[in-house]
């Protein structure tokens, strides 16, 4: 059971270190995900970055004033005040992006490049693949 | 030939809820085809008249007409107004992360397109025709989030341009460029002015004005319009600049030269 946990998670972070976000959400599309889903995916997956940076600026931002060492009480606080400052950064890039939006003729209801189909070649991969499995399986 | 009415804004007023007035009071008008600076200090009102005019935010009192039809919530809701409005205003907004916000370039492109429900023949011409334009076929694939800052405002101009917009409004479009990219967005624009297309741009930098507009629009530190003249009569008026937090006490000199 953990080796093919094990494997589980290795093939999944060897997809992700291997493939494009953008592809791999093309292949979910053509598996048939929402693209409401799909979009918020993909935001996440965008927005996560640029609010890690703003979290690391406001990091350096502090050590870069900072000349000794502080108190735990003094550090809590100062996350706390961080993670506060973060919020209303991440809310008002929020708003933005929904302004953005809206004035690209976002009205609610939201259309996405048409999705890719799975190819002849595609099902012919996805079989050796059930085949090269089943093999292993009956050697194990 | 007298260019046509394209904006008329009537006595505008405009507060954040539960925030003092943003906007003050605000008429003016805009033809077709004009080159309009708003000028103000920051936190004078710039960005949010531009939402105004965008029909992002809406007046508090007052009205806005564009082409002679009042620019409202409800009137943007009629899906013919709304696709009519929304493919011929285009919006660059300042900060280009807010803007970009699909997975990759291509797709950001075809964000206003697909929304305004063109073909997807018409969307691949357009997506085609917008890279040449800008010169950036080879960031197609690129996600927006490994562009550079200049890189990401060309991507945040094309997903605009894409529409075929005959107005442009921009939110300091030069904010954080480098020089060449400085230069080439200012190409850009002319061309595009060129063309006819209006152009609005809220900025505060003085030096990139004569490039960008023939008229400028100066709001005051207290929200309100305080001169609408043209460019090079607005430059000569050093006492009305430093007065407007436009220009530095004692730097008169060197714009009266």
């Amino acid at each position: 059971m953990a080796l093919r946990t094990g494997i589980c998670v290795t093939l999944a972070l060897l997809l992700s270190a291997t493939t494009r976000s953008a592809r791999l959400y093309y292949g979910l599309r053509s598996l048939g995900v929402p693209a409401l889903f799909i979009t918020l995916l993909t935001m996440m997956d965008r927005y996560i970055q640029v609010i890690v940076r703003a979290a690391s600026e406001i990091h350096l931002a502090r050590i870069s004033r900072s000349i000794s060492t502080s108190t735990l009480r003094k550090e809590q606080d100062w996350i706390a005040a961080g993670m506060g400052s973060l919020f209303r950064r991440s809310q008002s890039l929020g708003n933005n992006v929904y302004l953005a939006m809206v004035s690209r003729g976002y009205a609610g209801d939201l259309y996405l490049l048409a999705r890719e189909r799975l190819k002849v070649k595609d099902f012919f991969f996805l079989i050796a693949i059930a085949l090269t499995a089943y093999a292993l399986l009956l050697i194990g | 030939m007298l260019a046509m009415q394209l904006y008329d804004i009537q006595n505008v007023v405009f507060a954040y809820a539960g925030h003092p007035h943003s906007l003050e009071d605000i008429s003016f008008s805009v033809l077709n085809g004009e080159r309009l600076a708003l000028l103000g200090a920051n936190g004078s009102g710039k960005s949010t008249l531009l939402h105004l005019l965008d029909g992002l935010y809406f007046a508090t009192t007052g009205e806005i007409r564009i082409w002679h039809e009042l620019l409202t919530e409800e009137e943007l809701m009629r899906t013919e107004f709304n696709h009519r409005f929304r493919s011929q205003v285009g919006f660059l907004f300042q900060n280009s992360d807010a803007q970009l916000f699909c997975a990759t370039v291509e797709e950001e492109l075809a964000f206003g397109p697909l929304q305004l429900r063109l073909s997807s023949t018409e969307i691949r011409q357009r997506i085609e025709d917008s890279l040449t334009l800008l010169q950036i076929n080879h960031l197609r694939d690129r996600a927006p989030q490994t562009l550079s800052v200049g890189q990401k405002k060309m991507v945040a101009l094309a997903s605009v341009l894409i529409l075929n917009p005959s107005v442009l409004l921009l939110d300091e479009p030069t904010a954080g460029l480098d020089p060449r990219s400085q230069g080439m967005l200012l190409e850009i624009l002319e061309e595009l002015s060129d063309r006819g297309m209006t152009i609005i741009t809220a900025t505060h930098d003085m030096d990139l004005l004569p490039r960008i507009a023939d008229r400028a629009l100066i709001l005051s530190e207290n929200h309100r319009l305080v001169a609408n003249l043209p460019v090079s009569n607005c430059l000569a008026n050093t006492e009305l600049l430093v007065s407007v937090n436009l220009l530095m006490p004692n730097t008169e000199a060197i714009y009266k030269r």
